[in-house]
């Protein structure tokens, strides 16, 4: 393939030449994601309005995409297979089971599910009531809301800082509000048994402080990372809080908040 | 690697990626494992590369793939492979990884070769060893650059620094920077290009 903006000089080669000194190092840095929120913002406008400078970035994105098969393979560990099946294959039985609440889940049900990843997982246990299947099938699809990956789709309206409420804690948060959804991302929660998981509660702006409703339940990596969706509630929401709950989720905190973003 | 004697996953390996994350979008746990099986390594080895330690780099490709797994797949073929878009992934996870630790010392010095050679014998398969050889190729590429073009190449995609943020550390101007990176760019695809001509095709595993 020739390299667009070759040195040519026939007939607007100059002027081809001075567009291409204008953008083509903005566009290698960009390529490296390696500019500057204002300067990516200029760069992502040029080129929505310029073919040239999109066959540009197009001819040279290979260089960029090559650069991770120039480290050293390392073999990763088949714990972590392990462990990403496992909280995989646990969230394709609640969508199963929230598209068929009369579902029971069992390994042996589910023939196109990896043997020993959710063998006698049930469901009806574990989850209390239709509420909570339907919240968690609409927080998983809501992670769809999720722009964290920097491939496009609407910035949150507004961001809330989530802070801890135990002494001592390190765990921190950010709750991202798009309207009545968002997205909380959470960091240095402690690790929790296979058992549980975490979830978010929705404290409302009523009076007398407010109900709590349940939100998303989520699990989080080893270092206590996370990202949840909160799929409905946030445009009359005072906070957003995160507990410790029973495998499945609860209908009503068990635990005083151990996270909560206020949204004022 | 996914059961091979599961005629469901036997279908699946025998998709090609784009092909694969239509099963993907529909919440499919066996095409998944697929495509964990297919791009698990380059990522965990990247994720290692970038933030320098095996238990971060586990936590990494773990977000990274849960990540994946729950924004229903947005992947865009228009924007290149699903491995470049898997690796993406990685990436910008990494460095967000990186950022939040408060280390972003960049790991220019690592020994790569050192790091391959102390590993394990079993570990040496022959697909690993195809691997390898296609990554020191590559690394070679890399390695031929000038000195000041594979410095800000790196510092930019493995250290995830602001082409500002590398001026200020070079005591150099920005537009020398930029001009850097484009040069290093410029002849890394060229190379690419030569490669493809020359073999037919560039093996990126």
């Amino acid at each position: 393939m020739s390299e667009p903006f070759d040195k040519g000089d026939d007939g607007g080669g100059r002027d081809r030449a001075a567009h291409g000194e204008r953008w083509n190092a903005d566009l290698a840095a960009y390529a490296l994601d390696a500019l500057d929120p204002d300067e990516k913002r200029a760069v992502e406008q040029h080129l929505a309005g310029c073919e040239t400078c999109k066959e540009r970035l197009h001819w040279m994105t290979p260089a960029v995409d090559v650069l991770p098969a120039t480290v050293a393979p390392q073999s990763p560990p088949p714990a972590l297979k392990a462990r990403i099946m496992d909280v995989v294959e646990r969230e394709s039985a609640l969508i199963d089971a929230a598209a068929d609440p009369d579902r029971e889940v069992r390994g042996a049900d589910r023939p196109r599910t990896r043997k020993g990843f959710v063998a006698g997982l049930s469901l009806r246990p574990v989850l209390a009531g239709l509420g909570v299947f339907l919240l968690l099938a609409a927080a998983i699809a809501g992670y769809a809301l999720r722009d964290g990956d920097g491939t496009g789709g609407e910035q949150p309206a507004e961001v809330f800082t989530a802070k801890a409420e135990r002494p001592a804690s390190p765990a921190t948060g950010r709750l991202e509000v798009s309207g009545d959804t968002g997205m909380l991302h959470v960091a240095n929660l402690p690790p929790i048994s296979r058992d549980e998981v975490y979830q978010a509660w929705i404290q409302d702006k009523g009076s007398a402080g407010g109900s709590v409703h349940a939100s998303s339940v989520f699990v989080v990596s080893g270092a206590g990372v996370g990202d949840v969706a909160i799929p409905a509630g946030l445009s009359d929401a005072r906070r957003v809080m995160v507990t410790r709950e029973p495998k499945g989720g609860s209908e009503h905190p068990s635990e005083n908040s151990l996270l909560t973003a206020e949204i004022d | 690697m996914a059961a091979a004697t599961d005629p469901s996953t036997a279908r699946l390996e025998r998709l090609a990626d784009e092909e694969l994350m239509a099963h993907v979008d529909r919440k499919d746990p066996l095409a998944f494992e697929v495509l964990y099986d297919r791009h698990g390594g380059a990522a965990f080895s990247l994720a290692y590369r970038i933030v320098g330690d095996r238990n971060g780099a586990e936590d990494v490709a773990q977000e990274a793939f849960l990540s994946i797994w729950r924004s229903n797949a947005r992947f865009d073929r228009a924007r290149g492979s699903v491995r470049s878009w898997v690796l993406s992934v990685v990436r910008n996870r990494a460095i967000d990884a990186l950022r939040r630790g408060g280390s972003r010392a960049p790991k220019l010095d690592q020994d790569d070769d050192a790091v391959l050679a102390a590993r394990p014998a079993e570990e040496a398969t022959e697909d690993e060893a195809i691997r390898r050889e296609t990554s020191r190729e590559l690394r070679g590429a890399l390695e031929s650059l000038p000195d000041d073009q594979s410095r800000v190449i790196e510092l930019a995609y493995f250290g995830g620094f602001s082409h500002s943020e590398i001026a200020e550390m070079l005591s150099m101007p920005l537009g020398t920077v930029k001009g850097r990176m484009r040069l290093g760019l410029e002849k890394i695809r060229v190379q690419i290009a030569e490669s493809i001509s020359a073999e037919g095709v560039l093996e990126l595993t």
